[in-house]
C-alpha cells in the first residue's frame, strides 16, 4: 500500500480523538536540530469540521485486538486497515514540520501484539525523532492501557504530553461496551503518569538539567452520549480527575453513531450542543472558580442546553446579584455572566483610575447582552434593572441571545484556549487566557469525589 | 513650534517608514506632552487624510534612526517594553488614523508610566490595545498558517499576504525553529521579504512574482498533506462557519490544503 493511502486510512482512524493541543510547554531546537514548542500552542489549520489542526494526529495502525463497541477501529468492524512503519511516521512528521504544516505529532495506535508491544512502537517513534533527528517539535503520545510502567516512563521522557482515554464515564459502561479494557488498566497508567509529572517538576526545581517527564501534562477524553451517565456525573468525574491526577485537560467528545449499533443508542445526530455545554462547564471549573456541585445538583442533573451554564447558575442564585462592579473582588466578578477572566481583570485595573461606568463596559470586553441583568454600576439604564427583577424574562432573553443555542452549529472548539465560555462571539485570542486559576470564593465549595467514587456511582445508573 | 500654543495646531508629517513614524510621534509628544491637548496632530504623509486643515501648520519630520531608537528606549524605560512595542504595532497596522492614536497613547504612557495599559476604559488606551492586539493576533495566526514550499535547491519559500506590515516579526520565530534550513518569507502584498541563509537573518524588498515551480517530490508531499487534511475532518461535524471564523478566507490563498473542499 502506498503512503498516500495509509495517510488517508490512518488519519481518518485518528480523527475521533478530540485533542489536538500543542500547548503547555516550551522547547527550543538543540544544536543541529529542528523545531520548537510555544507555551500557548499554535494552530496550523482548521479542518472542515471547524476543529483546529495543530499536530499530525494519526494512528500507527488501525488493526486492533480489542472490540470496544463505541470505537470505529474495533476488531469486528469491517473497514480498510493499514499500518505505518516507524520510519514512515518519522519522515512524515519531519517533512510536514519543515513546511510548517504542523506543530508536531500526536501518535496513537490500535492494540496489536498486546499493550506492551504497541506502546513500545509508539515510544520508538518519539525516541527516533528526539534522539536521531534532534526534533524539538511537540509530541503527544497515547498511553496504551495495560502497558508496563517502564515503557510509560520511557515514553514520558520523549513526549510532551501523554494521554490515556477514559472514553466511558463509568465502570459499568466500560464493562458493557469495552469488555477488553478494565478500570484499573486505565486509572493505573494515569496515576503513574501523574506521579511522574509531579516528581519531574520537583526535580527540575532543584536542577534545571533534571530530565523532563511529559512537561505539557496529561489529558484524557470522555465520550458524551454513548452511555447513560448524566452531565452531573461527567462533571464530577472531570473535577476528580483534575484534582487527583493533575490533568491538564479533559476532552469531551460527542458520540457519533459509528459504533456497534446493537449496543449503542441510535442517535441521528451527534449531541454537539451537550458537548459544547460540558466544555463551558469545564472552563468554569478551571478558570472561574466554580465547583462541579455548584453547577449541577440532584435537582438539576443535566446542563441546560438552551443557556450557558454560568447564566443558568446565575438565574438559580438571584441572591448573589446584582454585583457592584466598582467594589466586587475578582472572584466575584468572575461569577457574573458575560464577564470573563480578561474583562474581570480589566475592570479591577481600570477602576483604580476612575469608577467603571456602564458605557465603559463594552470597551473592557464585557459581553453586555448577558452581563446587563446581573450588574450594578453608574450609568446603567433603568429598564435593565426592571428586567432583572423577572428571572423568567431574563431567562428568555438570555436564551434568545445565546450563540450556541440559536445556531445549528455549536461554537466549541475543543482545543487549548480556543473557547472562552463567556465570549463565544469574540475573536479567538488564546494568548489572552488566564495563566492562573481564579482565587477561591467565599462560597461553599463542592465536595469532590475521588475517581473511584465517581466511577462507582454510575453502577446505580439504569442501563 | 509656536503654533502649538496658538490657535493653529501643527500637523506632524511622517514618511511611511517606522523610523519616520516614531520620529513624528516623538516630535509631537515633545512639543506638547499633554495627552488630552490634541493640539499637535501626527499624520502620515502621503495619505489622503494628510492634507492639512485650514488652520493647521504642516511640519515634515525627517526619519532619523537614532532619534527613533532614542524615543523608543525612553518610552520603554518610562513605561514598559510592551507599551513601546505597541507603537510599532500601530505603525504596522497601516491605518492612517492610528498615527494620532499613537501620539496620544505615547503621551499618556509618559504621563501614567507602566500603569497606562490598565486604563482600559480610556478611549485612546482602548483603541491602542485593540489595534495592537489585531496585529499581534495576526502574527500569531501566521506562525501557524504560513506554508513553506521546498524549491529545487532545497531552500524553503513561504508566501504570505498579511493585513499588517508584520512579516519581519515572523523572522525570529522561524529562525529558532528551522535554524538548519534556508528559507524566505515573502509578503506578496507589500513586496517585502525576510530570509535566513543558515547564518544570518535579513530583510529587504522583493517584488511580487509568480510562485516558483514545484518539483515532483514536493508535489507528492503536498498531496500527502492534502490527503491528511481531507481525512481528519469528521463529516458529521462539518462546520464551515467556525472554520471561517478561525481561519478567514483571505488567508486561504497561500495554503497547501483546500478548506471547504475548494
Amino acid at each position: 500500500m502506498d503512503l498516500a493511502s495509509k495517510i488517508a486510512i490512518l488519519g481518518e482512524a485518528a480523527r475521533y480523538d478530540a485533542s489536538c493541543a500543542s500547548s503547555g510547554t516550551r522547547r527550543e531546537a538543540p544544536a543541529g536540530g529542528m523545531g520548537g514548542a510555544a507555551m500557548g500552542g499554535i494552530c496550523h489549520s482548521w479542518a472542515d469540521d471547524g476543529r483546529c489542526i495543530s499536530l499530525l494526529k494519526i494512528l500507527l495502525t488501525n488493526y486492533c485486538e480489542y472490540d470496544c463497541a463505541y470505537c470505529i477501529n474495533r476488531r469486528s468492524n469491517d473497514l480498510p486497515r493499514a499500518a505505518f512503519t516507524v520510519e514512515e511516521v518519522v519522515t512524515l512528521t519531519l517533512e510536514f514540520y519543515k513546511r510548517n504544516y504542523i506543530e508536531g505529532l500526536f501518535l496513537s495506535s490500535g492494540v496489536t501484539g498486546g499493550p506492551d508491544a504497541t506502546m513500545e512502537r509508539l515510544t520508538r517513534v518519539a525516541e527516533t525523532l528526539r534522539t536521531q533527528h534532534r526534533f524539538a517539535g511537540y509530541i503527544h503520545l497515547k498511553a496504551i492501557p495495560g502497558a508496563s510502567p517502564d515503557l510509560l516512563r520511557r515514553a514520558g521522557r520523549f513526549a510532551d504530553r501523554l494521554s490515556v482515554n477514559i472514553e466511558l464515564p463509568s465502570g459499568a459502561s466500560l464493562q458493557r461496551l469495552a469488555p477488553d479494557k478494565n478500570r484499573d488498566g486505565i486509572l493505573q497508567p494515569m496515576g503513574l503518569i501523574g506521579r511522574g509529572i509531579t516528581e519531574s517538576r520537583a526535580e527540575r526545581r532543584q536542577s534545571r538539567t533534571a530530565p523532563r517527564f511529559a512537561p505539557a501534562g496529561q489529558s484524557t477524553q470522555l465520550i458524551v452520549g454513548a452511555s447513560p451517565e448524566n452531565d452531573r456525573h461527567i462533571l464530577h468525574l472531570a473535577a476528580s480527575l483534575y484534582s487527583h491526577f493533575d490533568l491538564k485537560r479533559v476532552y469531551y467528545s460527542a458520540f457519533l453513531p459509528a459504533g456497534n449499533p446493537s449496543l449503542l443508542p441510535a442517535l441521528t445526530t451527534p449531541p454537539l450542543r451537550r458537548e459544547h455545554r460540558l466544555y463551558q462547564a469545564d472552563w468554569l471549573m478551571r478558570f472561574y472558580g466554580f465547583a462541579a456541585d455548584e453547577l449541577l445538583d440532584d435537582q438539576h442533573p443535566q446542563l441546560d442546553e438552551t443557556l450557558d451554564p454560568k447564566a443558568a447558575w446565575a438565574l438559580r442564585h438571584p441572591q448573589f446579584f446584582p454585583v457592584d462592579l466598582n467594589r466586587a473582588e475578582l472572584g466575584i466578578l468572575l461569577r457574573v455572566p458575560g464577564i470573563g477572566p480578561t474583562s474581570a481583570r480589566r475592570i479591577v485595573s481600570s477602576r483604580r483610575f476612575a469608577s467603571v461606568r456602564f458605557e465603559d463596559l463594552a470597551k473592557l470586553g464585557v459581553v453586555l447582552r448577558r452581563a446587563r441583568y446581573f450588574i450594578a454600576c453608574p450609568g446603567q439604564p433603568a429598564e435593565i434593572v426592571v428586567a432583572a427583577q423577572s428571572p423568567e424574562r431574563v431567562h428568555r432573553l438570555l436564551a434568545a441571545n445565546d450563540p450556541a443555542g440559536n445556531t445549528p452549529y455549536p461554537t466549541s472548539v475543543p482545543d487549548d484556549g480556543m473557547m472562552v465560555a463567556d465570549a463565544p462571539g469574540l475573536p479567538v485570542q488564546p494568548w489572552l487566557l488566564p495563566p492562573e486559576p481564579a482565587p477561591p470564593l467565599p462560597l461553599p465549595a463542592g465536595k469532590i469525589p475521588t475517581p473511584e467514587l465517581a466511577w462507582g456511582a454510575a453502577t446505580a445508573v439504569p442501563t | 513650534m509656536s503654533s502649538i500654543f496658538s490657535s493653529s495646531p501643527t500637523l506632524f508629517l511622517a514618511d511611511g517608514s517606522l523610523d519616520g513614524f516614531l520620529c513624528a510621534v516623538a516630535a509631537a509628544v515633545e512639543a506638547c506632552p499633554d495627552p488630552e491637548a490634541g493640539a499637535g496632530r501626527v499624520m502620515v504623509a502621503g495619505d489622503r487624510d494628510a492634507a492639512p486643515g485650514l488652520f493647521e501648520t504642516p511640519l515634515r519630520v525627517p526619519a532619523d534612526p537614532d532619534r527613533a531608537t532614542a524615543f523608543f528606549d525612553r518610552l520603554r524605560d518610562h513605561a514598559t517594553a510592551a507599551v513601546a512595542r505597541r507603537l510599532i504595532h500601530l505603525w504596522s497596522a497601516e491605518v492612517p488614523a492610528l498615527a494620532e492614536v499613537a501620539r496620544a497613547y505615547a503621551a499618556l504612557a509618559f504621563h501614567h508610566g507602566p500603569r497606562v495599559d490598565q486604563f482600559h476604559a480610556h478611549p485612546i488606551v482602548h483603541q491602542a490595545l485593540l489595534a495592537s492586539q489585531r496585529v499581534t493576533g495576526e502574527i500569531h495566526r501566521l506562525k501557524g498558517l504560513l506554508r513553506f514550499r521546498a524549491l529545487a535547491d532545497g531552500s524553503l519559500y513561504g508566501p504570505v499576504a498579511p493585513d499588517a506590515n508584520s512579516v519581519v516579526c515572523l523572522g525570529g520565530h522561524f529562525q529558532a525553529r528551522l535554524p538548519n534550513e534556508r528559507w524566505l518569507i515573502h509578503d506578496t502584498r507589500r513586496g517585502l521579504a525576510v530570509w535566513w541563509d543558515g547564518r544570518c537573518l535579513d530583510t529587504g524588498e522583493l517584488a511580487a512574482a509568480a510562485a516558483p515551480p514545484v518539483t515532483a517530490a514536493e508535489a507528492a508531499i503536498q498531496e500527502w498533506w492534502r490527503g491528511y487534511y481531507a481525512a481528519i475532518a469528521i463529516p458529521e461535524r462539518r462546520n464551515p462557519v467556525l472554520q471561517r471564523r478561525c481561519m478567514p478566507r483571505r488567508y486561504w490563498r497561500w495554503l497547501i490544503e483546500s478548506p471547504g473542499g475548494e
